[in-house]
């Protein structure tokens, strides 16, 4: 398999690789086909691509009924119509059947809806659908890591929920790096100062701010959270414990996203002071990544910001 | 089962759901009884292919309550079909139970689909349909609609799929009682003309009496022979069907029977089921 680039042809190239070792994988689209750019998949196996037209919360129900004959249906829309608009659907079909649904958000965060607007960007995805039981929750980081991310959901019993981009992101791991279920992962850093904790594609904004924290001789851990469900609680309180404060960085919402789950360990264990970087409590709005970034404060200057406050 | 051993199971069906509504003083009688004879045709009309020793055979025939709040009337079909003992019944919407208030396919034996968000039903069958095509099973998926439930956008997404999809092993019965929880379907929604609807979408349809088990198995027998088309049974039901004092009284859409009321259903179901 060649290096996988855009996150969203990553799907693609993880259903391909799936559908080759198993029967039971299909694709359901609600229209998605040109969302994961998935031609070669439906035209492979037209069988198994189940096609309901742009109707996501039959969609949701329908992957959810082929689930229950056995097979593995992945179901890939936006991360926004996945949790808002088929939120009953995967709370109250999926997750409490707790079936074997795989379903990929694209478009997760603001930096992958860039100039689409409000309406297409999965700011709150992540909040929404941590609160349903059963369900796993997967925020890769790099186009490799999609596909790998979607092979390991595949395997696992139960639904799954991966959040994915626009298929612009840049690459941060190697073709090598694993994608494991569960586990956070120390990505780089010395100290103890502060704990940066990430997910997804902006992973990279955290290594620029270590970089100018390493320069301001501020000792940092960089820990990537690529589990937002179950959470690696045990992980997490590990390096809260011995670090002096945390701040969290995630391109969603502060308000129960990666920042609320770090803290509701936080005030459970170590308890020492934190800050969450992440889209205040609005919505944003159209622009490119780069120009969204710097408008509401995910950049590597706010998070050293943060980390130099908190550390006051 | 002949003819007049169906209509001896409607009545103990339906005599179980007085039972277990007035023992747990909750649930939806009024819209059960609409459906007794499509559920007890299903069960005991050789219509549906099913093992209750072996409730997840893979080759069954699936069966889904789309509108899941009749489900007392289901979970009587599946005792009495021996899915799991009688006095089981008495545990319905109470603690540690294995039969949930709405249907819930991980708790209860038999039960192929979790349901009681109305449209939902619908589409999970929709899935269920095409995903015994995808595995070349000759299983065949039944789901019973409300008309009321017809308000749902979901149940005319699921109707435009089942029809592209070309899901001919799909049979939904439309329990058109003309009643929904508010009112009138007619008053509370304007839905109606289900048949021009099903067939516009490109659905085989048919129309019957669904108290009727003569119609509701010559039905299914005749709709089995159509290629690449989904099939809707439009039965015309009367709300409340059995005890004259619910019939077409929406009041029983929700309500309990009073132990007056009881001692009446006791009366006429006991001696019909006999």
């Amino acid at each position: 398999m060649s290096h996988t680039t855009s996150s969203r042809r990553a799907v693609a190239d993880g259903l391909m690789e799936l559908a080759e070792k198993d029967e039971r994988i299909c694709f359901v689209s609600s229209d998605s086909v040109a969302v994961i750019k998935a031609q070669d998949f439906a035209e492979t196996y037209p069988d198994r691509t189940v096609e309901t037209g742009i109707c996501e919360q039959a969609a949701m129900d329908t992957a959810a009924g082929m689930a229950s004959t056995g097979l593995k249906p992945v179901y890939v829309t936006y991360a926004v119509f996945a949790s808002m608009r088929a939120c009953e659907q995967f709370r109250s079909i999926v997750c409490y059947s707790n079936l074997n649904v795989v379903v990929v958000g694209a478009n997760g965060g603001m930096g992958a809806g860039e100039r689409e607007g409000v309406s297409h960007m999965g700011c709150e995805d992540v909040a929404i659908l941590r609160s349903f039981p059963n369900l796993t929750i997967l925020i890769p980081s790099d186009a490799s890591q999609v596909r790998k991310a979607l092979v390991a959901a595949a395997a696992l019993d139960g639904p799954v929920y991966i959040r994915t981009g626009s298929g612009k992101e840049p690459l941060f791991h190697t073709e090598q790096t694993p994608f494991e279920i569960g586990p956070v992962r120390q990505i780089s850093g010395r100290g103890n100062d502060i704990a940066l904790f990430g997910c997804g594609f902006i992973m990279p904004v955290l290594e620029e701010a270590g970089s100018l924290l390493e320069a301001k001789g501020v000792g940092f851990r960089i820990i990537e959270v690529p589990t937002i469900k179950p959470l690696d609680r045990s992980g997490i309180e590990r390096i809260l414990n011995s670090s002096r404060a945390a701040v969290t960085v995630e391109d969603h919402t502060v308000v129960g996203g990666l920042g609320s789950a770090v803290a509701d360990v936080n005030v459970q264990s170590a308890n020492i002071p934190m800050r969450m970087v992440g889209i205040q409590d609005v919505f944003p709005e159209s622009g490119t990544a780069e120009e969204l970034y710097n408008k509401y404060g995910i950049t590597p200057e706010n998070i050293v910001r943060k980390v130099l406050d908190v550390l006051q | 089962m002949n003819s007049s051993d169906l209509k001896k199971t409607a009545a103990r069906l339906r005599l179980d759901v007085m039972e277990m509504v007035f023992d747990v003083q909750d649930g939806h009688p009024g819209p059960a009884f609409s459906v007794a004879e499509i559920i007890t045709a299903l069960y005991f009309g050789g219509i549906m292919n099913i093992r209750p020793h072996d409730p997840l055979w893979n080759e069954r025939d699936r069966f889904v309550l789309s509108k899941g709040h009749a489900c007392p009337l289901h979970y009587a079909a599946l005792a009495r079909s021996g899915f799991f003992p009688t006095e089981e019944l008495f545990s319905l919407r109470k603690i540690d139970s294995r039969l949930q208030g709405h249907p819930f396919m991980g708790k209860t034996p038999g039960n192929d689909g979790t349901t009681g968000s109305l449209g939902n039903g619908l589409a999970t069958a929709v899935g269920m349909a095409k995903g015994l095509v995808i595995q070349k099973k000759e299983s065949k998926v039944f789901c019973i609609i409300g008309d009321g439930e017809c308000n749902e956008g979901i149940i005319w997404e699921s109707v435009m799929a089942a029809a592209n999809l070309n899901l001919s092993n799909l049979t939904v019965f439309l329990d058109n009682n003309l009643w929904q929880s508010g009112g009138s379907v007619e008053a509370v929604s304007g839905i109606c003309d289900f048949q021009e609807k099903f067939e516009t979408f490109g659905w085989n349809t048919l129309c019957i009496d669904g108290h009727s088990f003569k119609e509701i198995i010559s039905a299914v027998q005749s709709s089995r022979p159509m290629k690449d088309k989904p099939t809707v049974i439009i039965c015309s039901t009367v709300k409340g069907k059995g005890l004259p004092f619910m019939e077409n009284d929406n009041s029983w859409h929700k309500r309990v029977p009073t132990q007056e009321q009881m001692d009446i259903a006791r009366e006429i179901l006991g001696k019909e089921a006999v």
